[in-house]
């Protein structure tokens, strides 16, 4: 499990010492108390499991990464979590793909309501328009990632 | 001719997976100087050498493991004489890929010995060379000073250098030790004051180690003595000048808690008793020199050199703390009461800054106090990565010395493994901190907040219950881990030993040459060779003393060949010279000449010479180049 | 100079890209704005596919050809970040990203400007992905270049409690998002500081949803101060009214 998550990209999760440094300054462990990168890697370290948490709660602040004094990079190992759990059949949040939809309709990833629109059109903001040929370089992109 | 006979071991049969021997013997015999060729099992094994019957006359090749121990059994067992170790083990076997790699390398590295052995007797030693039975201890800590003192007792003279202007170290500045809280000035107190009156040890002070030459039993050593201006003969320790005195400075030995006078003495058992100036902070008043009754000042005091012949080096110079400014979540030097445990030594120790009594910087008594371990050690980065070995039966100590001071104060220890295997560690200090109620938190705090009454607030993740908490304490002490000390570096290299990828002094073997380093002559001892604790440095100064005394005993000092220059050969064009690392060769009239004594056979002049002047007995241009092309077959 | 605005800005923040352009006039920097870009695809939305952040942003780096100012820090981040792993990939040398609150302080400073004081108290809201991992911007436990910004700006930084905490805008989960946004509005509001002021898009949209007080990206206080006129740039009149100087 430990190279399959290296493989994408996950640091070095065996220098763990399991100090919690990581849990006590992730700011969403503040506010869910189950979900702790700690145990997250524990999980996977000494149990050999891959973790319950969910993956795609992690803020992606690396304060985790700045705090752990063996510098295992716990959010690299959530980033390979969300990987793997895809891979094994778990959905990942359905606003995934959404966002990732409108840059294929506009190459941004955000749409642009009416009231917007008029609102750039009085303040003389140009116009918000991709070029053909960008906007299917990106579709290609993207299709071709799997999206 | 001068045929050879090769001996192949197959280390205790170990070999044998890893070599083709029957192929290497084959291969072998096709070379004409080999006149036999013998497989034994285990050439280290007395019976296999006295088996083998070898006579006198016969020109050995041994093909085996490392010489180190095998040169040492050959000799004394056998009457022929070996020209050749060939290293098929460490340098071949343990380090190719396949038996048919390790084979084919092993029978070039034999063809390439039997080729040169031709030209080539077994190696020569220097014999006879004298030995200086005088030794140095560079650092005056309880390793130093204990080493200092055992030599010194067995009859030997000693030079204890030392950078401060008193010797003592750390263990003067703690207030108590584990695991029985003994005072810590009151047992070295003693050994500082024996070592300042015992007649063999000679201390100076206020200097530093700028050079060094030569050789075991001989070293010629450059010392630096940095100016005190204070004259240490005149000056009987009064104190009358530090009472005129109108500038304050910090002060190291409080770490910087309570500052004392620009002429001040480091502390109350300072030895030397002295007083010195620090330049730095003096105005030049005058006004110390008006009430001295000694005339002891003289502000024109400059640095003195010494160059001092010592037979053995000891290096004690003991380490540094952590920065504990590297971890700013832990906001040390911005936040009131965040302290470290030196400064929580020297503000509980009665004889510091606040006589004893644990203040908070408002001058309110910490009730609440945490510890935080692991600060600067078990890191990827910046601390060290091992362990810091003393810090957690300190903070154990640290603790119950709060509770000893007020029986209603509370103690958090926040630790990440509790390491408490000394002796009288485990029942003289945890079971009874856990007796006294001191609470222990298996969490490394990620960041200390500030509180808006003024405490301080310590966030944790408690990681054996997995529950995310915030503790309000008076106090937070770090206990910080040992980092190589900043001159460290610096001296290593002027001494030519090594230092591990910590940074701490390098010993020649972790088992086998614990507190030798690589260079013969200068041994270690300390928390300069890795994390130790007072006992643990005690006891390295005394088996280094050891180390010296028994050189000291030894008739003389036996070293390999050392390089001569042929006077026919040699053109005087000095280009060996700067090759040289130990300097050792001078000009001689138009042409160059080797210094014996600081020739250290490592034969990098030999192939700077461009007419091949230089020979290291029988290790020169010439066997180099019958080796090469015996390995290459042609 | 490349002007890379994102996706927030220009489609929920108009008043900040008009703010942004108001402050490039001012100051008379002149930049260029390929049409083509892409959403800079960061790593937080495109963990699944590394290869198609890398790719975006390759096709990106080829529209760019001078430093590129962004607005959003996670812009910053991401463009940074995959422009380093370019430059070792294919061996080329790419184009400095710059984020705003540093081209603002290099400028300021550049050009000896200080402004009137303004008396406004700003609490910062620190971006996470331009503090860490340190790419050399900012110091990532005491963060000061955004503040000394404000300072020159006429306005008066204030220090917070849990001010290094993140916003929480990145996570996926609505209700753990927002617990985390009211965490940090609370810590805000107690500041006592008459607005929050931030230069990320993530941070100003989740702060936004939460927060009594008024939140502003840094370009909006800095045209406030330059003389643009404050409607156009989102800055309303009970703000104005706590100034010193309006």
């Amino acid at each position: 499990m430990i190279s399959r998550l290296k493989e994408k990209g996950a640091g070095d999760l065996l220098k763990c010492i399991q100090c919690g440094s990581c849990t006590s300054s992730c700011i969403v462990n503040a506010v869910n108390e189950y979900f702790n990168p700690r145990r997250i890697i524990g999980s996977i370290v000494r149990f050999n499991r891959l973790p319950d948490q969910d993956p795609w709660l992690c803020s992606s602040c690396s304060i985790c990464v700045e705090r752990c004094p063996q510098r295992v990079n716990p959010l690299s190992v959530i980033m390979a979590l969300r990987m793997i759990k895809y891979e094994n059949g778990d959905a990942p949040p359905s606003r995934v793909f959404e966002l990732i939809e409108q840059i294929k309709k506009t190459g941004l990833a955000f749409p642009l309501s009416n009231e917007a629109y008029e609102k750039r059109r009085s303040l003389g903001l140009p116009e918000l328009e991709m070029d053909e040929e960008s906007l299917k370089e990106v579709k290609k992109i993207l299709s071709e990632a799997g999206f | 001719m001068r045929r050879v006979t090769v001996l192949l071991c197959t280390c205790g049969s170990t070999l044998l997976e890893k070599i083709d021997f029957n192929k290497v013997s084959k291969e072998l015999y096709k070379n004409p100087l080999v006149k036999k060729i013998e497989i034994v099992d285990g050439l280290c094994k007395a019976n296999t050498v006295k088996s083998l019957s070898l006579d006198a006359n016969e020109r050995i090749i041994a093909a085996a493991c490392s010489s180190r121990l095998l040169e040492a059994v050959l000799k004394n067992l056998s009457n022929a004489k070996v020209i050749e170790f060939v290293n098929i083990r460490e340098q071949c076997a343990w380090v190719c890929d396949d038996k048919e790699d390790a084979s084919s390398k092993t029978i070039r590295l034999l063809n390439g010995s039997i080729n040169r052995a031709v030209r080539s007797n077994p190696p020569q030693y220097s014999d006879g060379l004298k030995i200086v039975r005088e030794a140095m201890v560079i650092g005056g800590g309880i390793a130093g000073v204990r080493c200092a003192l055992d030599i010194a007792n067995a009859g030997y003279r000693v030079y204890l250098i030392e950078k401060e202007p008193s010797i003592g170290g750390i263990m003067a500045q703690l207030d108590k030790t584990f695991p029985t809280l003994d005072c810590s000035i009151c047992i070295e107190g003693p050994l500082l004051s024996e070592a300042g009156r015992n007649k063999n040890i000679t201390i100076i002070p206020n200097s530093e180690v700028v050079g060094v030459k030569g050789r075991v039993g001989d070293f010629r050593v450059l010392v630096k003595v940095n100016p005190t201006y204070v004259d240490p003969e005149k000056c009987n320790g009064c104190g009358e000048c530090a009472n005129v005195c109108p500038v304050y400075q910090p002060n190291k030995y409080d770490v910087d808690l309570k500052p004392v006078k620009a002429i001040y003495c480091p502390f109350a058992q300072a030895v030397p008793l002295k007083y010195v100036i620090n330049k730095e902070y003096c105005i030049e008043c005058g006004l110390c020199m008006s009430v001295c009754t000694r005339a002891a000042i003289n502000l024109e005091d400059k640095p003195k050199m010494l160059e001092l012949n010592v037979g053995a080096i000891v290096v004690a110079v003991g380490s540094d703390l952590f920065d504990p400014r590297l971890k700013p979540e832990y906001h040390y030097g911005e936040y009131d009461n965040v302290i470290t445990n030196m400064e929580f030594e020297r503000i509980i120790c009665a004889s510091g800054p606040t006589g004893g009594v644990l203040l908070r910087k408002d001058g309110k008594p910490a009730k609440r106090v945490a510890f935080i371990q692991c600060v600067g050690s078990r890191e990827s980065g910046p601390g060290i990565g091992e362990c810091s070995y003393y810090c957690c039966a300190a903070s154990m100590k640290e603790a119950r010395l709060i509770l000893e001071h007020d029986k209603d104060a509370k103690v958090f220890i926040f630790y990440n493994e509790l390491r408490a295997f000394g002796k009288g560690w485990e029942d003289l200090l945890y079971r009874r901190c856990l007796e006294d109620g001191i609470v222990f938190i298996r969490s490394r705090p990620s960041e200390i907040k500030r509180s808006p009454n003024g405490n301080l607030i310590v966030v944790y993740e408690d990681t054996l219950t997995g529950k995310r908490s915030e503790l309000e304490v008076d106090m937070v002490v770090l206990a910080l881990g040992f980092k190589p000390s900043e001159k460290l570096a610096k001296l290593a290299a002027t001494l030519g030993v090594s230092v591990d990828d910590q940074g701490f002094i390098e010993e020649a073997h972790s088992k086998a040459k614990p507190l030798e380093t690589r260079v013969r002559g200068i041994y270690v001892a300390g928390t300069c060779h890795g994390p130790r604790d007072i006992v643990e440095s005690a006891v390295e100064g005394s088996a280094a003393a050891a180390l010296v005394i028994s050189l000291f005993r030894s008739g003389s000092v036996k070293l390999p060949e050392t390089a001569v220059v042929l006077e026919s050969k040699c053109t005087g064009c000095g280009r060996c010279m700067p090759v040289c690392q130990y300097d050792a060769i001078v000009r001689d009239g138009e042409k160059v000449r080797v210094l014996e004594s600081l020739c250290n056979g490592c034969g990098a002049c030999i192939s700077s010479c461009p007419q091949e002047a230089i020979v290291l007995g029988d290790w020169g241009i010439e066997q180099l180049a019958l080796q090469i092309s015996g390995m290459l077959g042609d | 100079m490349t002007l890379y605005l994102g996706c927030l800005i220009r489609t929920l923040y108009p008043e900040v890209e008009k703010a942004v352009y108001e402050v490039l006039g001012r100051i008379g920097v002149v930049f260029e704005e390929p049409k083509g870009a892409s959403c800079c695809a960061p790593l937080g939305l495109f963990s699944l596919s590394k290869n198609a952040w890398l790719r975006l942003n390759e096709r990106n780096m080829r529209l760019f050809q001078s430093t590129v100012l962004t607005v959003c820090d996670d812009c910053f981040a991401s463009l940074s970040d995959a422009f380093k792993i370019l430059s070792e990939k294919n061996n080329v040398r790419v184009p400095e990203v710059k984020p705003f609150g540093k081209f603002m302080l290099e400028k300021l400073e550049e050009k000896g400007l200080r402004f009137s004081f303004k008396g406004l108290r700003c609490a910062v809201q620190h971006s996470c992905h331009l503090l860490r991992p340190a790419r050399n911007v900012d110091n990532a436990e005491n963060p000061m270049v955004v503040k000394n910004v404000l300072e020159k700006l006429g306005y008066i930084p204030v220090s917070y409690v849990s001010e290094l905490d993140c916003c929480g805008g990145l996570v996926f989960e609505e209700k753990m998002r927002n617990a985390i946004a009211r965490r940090k509005a609370e810590a805000l509001e107690k500041s006592g500081a008459d607005c929050v002021v931030t230069t990320c898009s993530h941070c100003m949209r989740q702060l936004k949803s939460v927060s009594r007080l008024p939140v502003l990206h840094l370009a909006q206080l800095s045209a406030l101060s330059m003389g643009a006129n404050p409607e156009e740039i989102g800055i309303s009149e009970i703000l104005l009214r706590r100034m010193v100087n309006p």
